[in-house]
């Protein structure tokens, strides 16, 4: 491709920033009843998991890769996002 | 050919480091829970009142960790191959693995001279244990060194000699050495010389250089020595 | 033992001898390349790192929401001391860096040298920010007492593996800088796409790794520790 950068690399740029910007707000809010906590960890963690995917099919061009790459990329980011919802939101006895 | 039988047996050395010191330290009581630098003078004293145990199990691990020395002669025999006439790396790598053996030999026999004499104070007891066990997970600059400079060398030869992967993997490899020396920071936890991310992942670690290494040489001297690929190898050129 | 075309020379160990020409020779196939279903940015190699980095990262991380179970008010305290709006900037700075290296990787494949200089340039300047202000972080955390403290209770625990996690992280943006930097030096060379495809690609792909884990660690440390 000798054109210049795609309209959806671009794309994805903005919509990292926009993510961002959301996790920053979710987590400056103080948390307003016991089960909130939980939720809005977990809303945060996905809108990472979710950030750190298309930083690799779009940034690192995974998405042009052979599957087996990008599958143990995602299956990185599943097992790292689940992981850390589940330590986060199940209740701490 | 003595040289390649020679150099096959060093190649195998590599696995070899892994299994019997393994042996020895599951003898010893090193693993699969090694004393830590949380435990209590009463279970390092304890641990090494079984001295018999300890001094046979520590014996033959000290004997597992030198078999590192011909697996570094080999892959410095490799690393010339790749260099050419100025073998600055392979020469680094001849260094720095010697240092890496010595690393691991002191601070065994240290903990072999502690369970010579199991009545001694318990105070002295835990302070050679610590000696004993700092010394055998900080000193990461040698191992470090050695497998950058493998790392730097198989990236850098035209004649992929050895596999890519294989150099990247060394550079994984130094990486992980890295936390080691937080365990003069720690007393319990991940960092601390016991810690999963000092004591397990280390070990963990360079088990895998010594078996990558250990088989990637080994298919490599096969293949060098096979008149078959030799020949594609030639006509290819 | 010895290839056909090696130039024996007797006063050097076999292990020296040159072969003829062999620098200037293709590598030597010794298997049919597989033909693959897409294109592996930079090669596979580098994969193995990358993704085995990612991975002690990522074990890291779990150990820390791990020890976070046995007292998350005290990380929710600690973890308020952290100055937040310092860790979103930096991630928005790598965010910026990542985009710029793109743009460059695609301005570096279309032959348009100054544009791809200028482009890595601003990354590197994006590493830089990245690494004051983490430098005031660190400096500002120490200021106020919190060290990588030897004893792992509540908020000396947090502060471990704040320090430990960022720390390490650090040292990947100055491996990614330096990395940024020999790509500047082959683009000043004006060195084709063709001939550095693989190695750019790498140096970006490791780039792109900086920026990923740093999103991973804000959302961890700063974020979700707060809330």
């Amino acid at each position: 491709m000798n054109g210049a950068v795609p309209r959806r690399v671009t794309a994805v740029f903005a919509g990292l920033v926009v993510a961002t910007c959301i996790t920053w707000w979710l987590g400056s809010r103080s948390s307003l009843t016991g089960n909130g906590l939980g939720l809005a960890a977990a809303l945060t963690v996905l809108i990472a998991s979710a950030k750190i995917y298309f930083i690799g099919r779009d940034f690192m061009e995974l998405r042009s890769a052979p599957s087996v790459l990008r599958a143990a990329f995602t299956v990185w980011v599943g097992v790292v996002a689940v992981a850390a919802i589940a330590l986060v939101v199940v209740p701490t006895s | 050919m003595l040289t390649n039988r020679i150099l096959v047996l060093c190649a195998w050395a590599g696995p070899a480091t892994v299994v019997v010191a393994m042996i020895g330290w599951l003898i010893a009581g090193v693993l699969p829970v090694p004393l830590g630098s949380e435990s209590s003078v009463e279970a390092v004293v304890s641990f090494y009142s079984h001295d018999t145990r300890v001094i046979a199990g520590l014996v033959i691990s000290t004997i597992g960790v030198s078999l590192v020395f011909p697996l570094i002669a080999v892959i410095a025999v490799y690393m010339v191959r790749m260099e050419g006439r100025t073998p600055i790396l392979a020469f680094l790598q001849l260094i720095t693995g010697a240092a890496t053996g010595v690393c691991l030999l002191l601070p065994l026999l240290l903990m072999t001279t502690i369970a010579f004499r199991p009545d001694r104070s318990p105070e002295l007891t835990m302070t050679l244990n610590d000696i004993a066990w700092l010394l055998f997970i900080t000193p990461i600059a040698p191992f470090m060194i050695q497998n950058v400079a493998i790392g730097v060398a198989i990236l850098n030869d035209k004649r992929q000699t050895l596999p890519r992967w294989v150099g990247y993997v060394n550079f994984w490899i130094a990486f992980s050495f890295i936390p080691d020396p937080l365990a003069f920071f720690f007393h319990s936890g991940p960092f601390a010389w016991r810690g999963i991310f000092i004591f397990w992942l280390a070990l963990t670690t360079y088990s895998v250089f010594l078996v990558v290494m250990g088989l990637t040489l080994r298919k490599a001297i096969r293949e060098s020595a096979d008149p078959d690929v030799s020949a594609v190898a030639a006509a290819a050129a | 033992m010895t290839h056909p075309q090696v130039r024996v020379d007797p006063d050097l160990p076999e292990f020296l001898w040159d072969s003829d020409g062999a620098d200037a020779a293709p590598p030597p196939a010794r298997r049919p390349a597989k033909a693959r279903d897409g294109h592996i940015p930079g090669e596979a190699g580098l994969w193995i790192f990358i993704l085995g980095d990612m991975t002690l990262f990522a074990a890291i991380l779990i150990a820390f929401l791990w020890e976070r179970r046995s007292d998350p008010v005290v990380f929710e305290q600690s973890a308020h001391q952290l100055i937040q709006p310092i860790g979103a900037v930096n991630t928005l700075v790598l965010l910026l860096s990542s985009y710029l290296v793109v743009c460059a990787i695609f301005a570096h494949r279309g032959g348009r040298y100054p544009q791809a200089r200028r482009l890595v340039a601003g990354a590197v300047s994006c590493a830089a920010v990245f690494a004051g202000l983490k430098a005031f972080e660190y400096y500002s955390a120490i200021s106020s007492g919190h060290t990588p403290s030897g004893h792992m209770q509540g908020s000396g625990t947090f502060f471990t593996f704040y320090f430990v996690l960022t720390g390490l992280h650090l040292l990947h943006v100055i491996v990614g800088t330096a990395l940024l930097l020999v790509w500047q030096a082959m683009l000043k060379r004006r060195r084709s796409w063709t001939g550095s495809q693989k190695v750019a690609e790498g140096i970006a792909s490791y780039w792109h790794m900086v920026d990923l884990l740093w999103v991973a660690i804000f959302t961890l440390v700063y974020l979700v520790s707060a809330e």
